[in-house]
């Protein structure tokens, strides 16, 4: 029998929303809705700063042996369109509550490939067995969209990050 | 997706594995679909070491991507798709990633 991952939005270090077949929404507001309300919006000048969304692996059922190796990374092209970014971080188990002021030490998530990704157990290191059944696993993983005043209004298509993992 | 295939592996004495990871001196490896729309994949005469599987998930939200079973061999990797079938062999220090 296989295990279960899932992918939570965290609003806490181990509280978070299953996201793994739903959306990650970025917003000016601290919350996992997926709606219209609370949009970014095109500054006339600076940047707009989206909350930061933090994100962190769940084994909701467990592996025969064990969970290896996470690890997320994008497809290596913005289609946001101009002067809007995704940026990323490895926060280890250092929870900050999500905010909206510029997050520091980030790296574009577009960086972040198939061939360079970013760790995801680095400090929450694996293997996960089963003994860690129902608990968050691996490390936070800190988003935080850009808006500069270049950017056009209007809906923005979805992008992919994708998160991978070994399991025995 | 994960649901897709079991695995099983075949020693020389016939037993039969479907746990672990370490399938040194196993004279067979099969994929066997749970899925009609899928083909039975049945690895016979070459050495394989060890097996895992590589889970794809779309972190942005949508669910699995690809679900991929790999068995590690000394000379080459022989990845395997559970979402279609979908067969690489790479080589033993690359890391598949879709």
């Amino acid at each position: 029998m296989s295990a279960t991952i899932q992918i939570h939005e965290l609003s806490g270090l181990t509280t978070g929303t299953d996201k793994t077949s739903g959306t990650v929404r970025f917003k000016n507001a601290d919350n996992a809705t997926v709606d219209t309300a609370n949009p970014l919006v095109v500054p006339a000048a600076g940047t707009d700063f989206s909350y930061t969304k933090t994100l962190r692996a769940y084994m909701e059922a467990a592996p025969v042996s064990s969970i290896s190796n996470l690890q997320w990374y994008s497809d290596g092209t913005n289609g946001f369109g101009t002067d809007i970014n995704v940026n990323a971080k490895n926060a280890g188990l250092n929870w900050i509550a999500n905010y909206q002021t510029e997050a520091t030490s980030m790296t574009t998530l577009f960086n972040y490939t198939s061939g360079t990704p970013l760790d995801g157990d680095l400090v929450d290191a694996g293997p996960f067995t089963p003994t860690d059944d129902d608990t968050y696993i691996g490390d936070l993983i800190i988003l935080q969209m850009t808006v500069g005043t270049s950017a056009t209004n209007g809906v923005k298509p979805a992008e992919t990050l994708t998160m991978s993992f070994d399991e025995v | 997706m994960t649901e897709n295939y079991t695995w099983e592996a075949e020693r020389p004495d016939g037993n039969i594995i479907t746990e672990g990871d370490d399938i040194k001196d196993c004279v067979r490896f099969s994929l066997i679909p749970n899925n009609i729309l899928l083909q039975r994949f049945d690895l016979i005469g070459i050495k394989m070491n060890r097996r895992f599987c590589r889970g794809f998930l779309n972190g942005l939200g949508g669910g699995y991507k690809d679900y991929i079973h790999c068995l590690v061999c000394d000379e080459f990797r022989v990845w395997i798709s559970y979402k279609n079938g979908k067969v690489w062999v790479l080589p033993p220090d690359f890391e598949l990633r879709v």
